[in-house]
């Protein structure tokens, strides 16, 4: 009784959970309805960019996600179905079979659609890769922080195109400046030059005037997709802490994967090498608790963005790396600047090896 | 609900414990000198009430933008003048540690002395501006009655924390303060039976300027150099922090800026900090992890008067810490993560012994409690 009053009047003090609405809009990435259609995308691994009786648009959080779109009138509808940020080799197939379904040709290597006849009712569908159950080591590439040097990123993705054997870039925050529409909608227009697709979590700088406006764009802050036996979650530490909500994802997914090769990113870290700085956890309490949970759950590699450096540390034994060379304000006398790491992993052997590519 | 007994009933013995180490008093002892009038200024002239009330009304508008705005409307300049000087020199470290954190971009080399340039900065600024407002409504210095340290002093309290990351909710708080010449030595406890965790500290401090118990000065500033360590225990989570300070902290009496800022303080705190992280299960033989961290805290208050006895004060204060419970503000936008915390402390002595403590602190946590407070007096036989 006592308790519950005190945690009535404190809670006009402050706020304990800053990411808390974030973390329940997270829950509603992926899903949308109209009169005639509705779409539920499993874990919410894309955003629903658009959805009327004729198409549906999907921004894709991962290599690979299953949706289901549901035909709610009782006539089949001709549908088209727009991909955006999605692998150049993407498929989509229908579940239960072994075809692709046919794409239209299009300009931009992370966009594809497909039309199909949509009967009444249900109907699975899979967006997937050809190399999907392959489980050889792959590379990804590491990109954070552009903020206001989004004039200047077209020289980070030149690069990052002319690194071939990249399936995707993985982001680890803080994409704009503020969050606002305006930065959001041209940070996705220059998207359309990279080659491969973008998968990324949010930063502290897209909290500006309306958080929910990121995931309206780009989706969830926390989620977790598999791609060639490799496990990949992504956690919203925007605000220096993580929701409790997401902690019992987290929970979930550490499980899950403990078996596996995995690899936990999000943008503010929860320590930071230079303590001092404070570019970490609001509480140092929080993040031990954290980090042992990472290392309790075996994963191999953690990402951050944030600090606009490089650094390669461990925590809690487990190898960590803060890269943050999108060019936002970058951190002098470090000899870094603008940069990417390219990461190699597999299934079986975990992570093989980095590098960090230097833009300047 | 064992637990919490068997913590309380530990605490308790603690606390009688302290009681009994206190000194006896001698039947000839003689009571702390009294205090005399600051030494830094005559005793302001006579202010109607009118021109008092305009005064306090300007300290806070335009005194807001301008500190030392109410002494000018008090009459007294030459205060005015120097809360303006502090107020410019707090506006010129703000700009200077500031600046350098946006141009070096929070370099690795430079970034501690920049947050330590800012963060006195703010202080200065916020200084200011709480001495311009006390000063105009302080009516009558004079009554200002400053407190020798005592021998000891201890305090046995609860504290509420609420803490959306963590069970814990109720801790039981434990502390003793034991004075010898300037020596300082500050055992405590903080116990949450519910949560399964507790914050064991040990500080040790050395008075370099100020009272020492038993010394009443005319004047309340002092300057301490303190080591601490402290060790928390978080079982449900399987992890353990420790930590050790060094840090310079002290105390300026504002009476030495304006005879009408006397019985106004402005505490401070700069220093540098070691926190490591241990996690368990012993069996998994996680590495563990070591952090640098820096200590800043500003505050400002004043002491109490009226039926409060001696040492009586209130202060609010600013604390960089982030590895306390209470840790740092979660702000959302650009400085998430690195602004420390707020408190206030109230302590109000009712005699010369007895006295309850008021805590409340907001970060990443918010803390609320009381704390029960004895201390015992050092008494000189024969004069001073």
């Amino acid at each position: 009784m006592s308790s519950r009053w005190l945690l009535i009047a404190l809670s006009c003090i402050g706020c304990l959970r800053p990411s808390q609405e974030r973390a329940q809009r997270d829950t509603e990435v992926g899903k949308a309805d109209t009169l005639e259609v509705a779409v539920q995308v499993s874990d919410g691994l894309a955003a629903v960019r658009a959805l009327d009786a004729e198409r549906i648009t999907l921004w894709g959080s991962a290599p690979g996600f299953r949706f289901t779109l549901e035909n709610r009138t009782q006539d089949p509808l001709d549908y088209r179905i727009e991909l955006q940020n999605c692998l150049p080799d993407a498929e989509l197939r229908r579940d239960g079979l072994a075809a692709a379904l046919p794409e239209l040709e299009a300009s931009i290597s992370t966009r594809k659609t497909f039309v199909l006849e949509l009967p009444p009712g249900s109907t699975e569908l899979r967006v997937t890769t050809a190399d999907a159950d392959n489980l050889e080591p792959y590379q990804f590439a590491l990109m954070s922080d552009v903020q206001e040097a989004i004039d200047r990123v077209q020289d980070i993705y030149a690069r990052v195109n002319a690194e071939s054997e990249v399936r995707y870039l993985l982001g680890a925050g803080d994409l704009t400046e503020r969050g606002t529409r305006d930065q959001l909608e041209r940070f996705q227009t220059e998207l359309t030059a990279l080659r491969v697709p973008y998968f990324t979590t949010l930063g502290n700088h897209e909290l500006g005037p309306s958080p929910s406006l990121y995931q309206e764009y780009f989706g969830r802050g926390s989620f977790h997709f598999d791609f060639r036996g490799v496990a990949f979650t992504l956690i919203d530490s925007a605000s220096a802490t993580v929701d409790p909500t997401a902690y019992e994802w987290l929970e979930g997914w550490l499980d899950r994967s403990i078996d596996q090769t995995h690899i936990v990113a999000m943008h503010i870290p929860p320590l930071d090498p230079i303590g001092v700085r404070n570019g970490a956890f609001a509480s140092r309490a929080e993040a031990g608790k954290l980090v042992g949970r990472l290392a309790r759950g075996k994963v191999d590699l953690t990402l951050y963005g944030h600090v606009h450096s490089f650094y390669a540390f461990d925590n809690a034994g487990i190898p960590a790396f803060i890269s943050g060379g999108g060019g936002a304000i970058p951190e002098r006398f470090d000899n870094m600047g603008r940069h990417f790491m390219v990461i190699r992993v597999g299934a079986s052997t975990g992570v093989i090896d980095s590098r960090v590519v230097r833009v300047d | 609900m064992k637990r919490a007994v068997s913590a309380l009933a530990r605490l308790g013995s603690l606390f009688a414990l302290s009681l009994c180490v206190s000194r006896p008093a001698p039947a000839a002892a003689e009571q702390p000198r009294e205090q005399a009038e600051p030494a830094s200024a005559a005793p302001a002239p006579r202010v109607s009430g009118l021109r008092r009330a305009a005064a306090v009304s300007t300290a806070l508008v335009p005194g807001a933008v301008l500190h030392g705005a109410g002494h000018w409307a008090l009459g007294d300049p030459v205060a005015a003048r120097r809360l303006m000087a502090m107020q410019g020199v707090g506006l010129g470290l703000i700009a200077l540690g500031g600046g350098s954190l946006a141009l070096t971009g929070a370099s690795r080399y430079l970034v501690a002395a920049e947050i330590a340039t800012a963060a006195a900065g703010f202080g200065l600024f916020a200084v200011s501006w709480f001495a311009d407002i006390y000063g105009t409504s302080n009516r009558d210095p004079g009554a200002v009655r400053y407190a020798a340290p005592p021998f000891i002093q201890t305090q046995l309290g609860y504290r509420f924390v609420q803490d959306s990351q963590f069970d814990y909710r109720h801790f039981w708080v434990e502390q003793f303060d034991l004075y010898s010449a300037g020596l300082r030595l500050s055992p405590s406890a903080w116990l949450s039976p519910q949560g399964q965790n507790g914050r064991y500290g040990l500080d040790i401090a050395y008075r370099f300027i100020g009272p020492r118990p038993g010394e009443q000065r005319p004047l309340g500033s002092r300057v301490d150099f303190e080591l601490g360590t402290a060790y928390q225990r978080f079982a449900p989570e399987q992890f353990d922090t420790t930590t050790f300070t060094a840090a310079l902290s002290g105390r300026y009496d504002l009476g030495r800026i304006g005879y009408s800022m006397s019985g106004a303080f402005a505490d401070w705190q700069i220093g540098a900090g070691l926190l490591r992280y241990a996690y368990g299960p012993k069996r998994a033989q996680i590495p563990s992890d070591l952090e640098t961290f820096l200590l800043a805290r500003f505050g400002v208050g004043a002491l109490l008067r009226g039926p409060a006895a001696r040492g009586s004060e209130v202060s609010v204060y600013y604390d960089h810490r982030h590895d306390d419970l209470a840790a740092g503000l979660k702000i959302t936008g650009i400085g998430s993560g690195a602004i420390g915390h707020f408190g206030i402390d109230a302590r109000y002595f009712l005699d010369e012994n007895w006295g309850v403590l008021l805590d409340a602190r907001v970060g990443a946590a918010r803390v609320l409690g009381a704390s029960l407070l004895f201390r015992e007096p050092l008494r000189r036989r024969g004069g001073s």
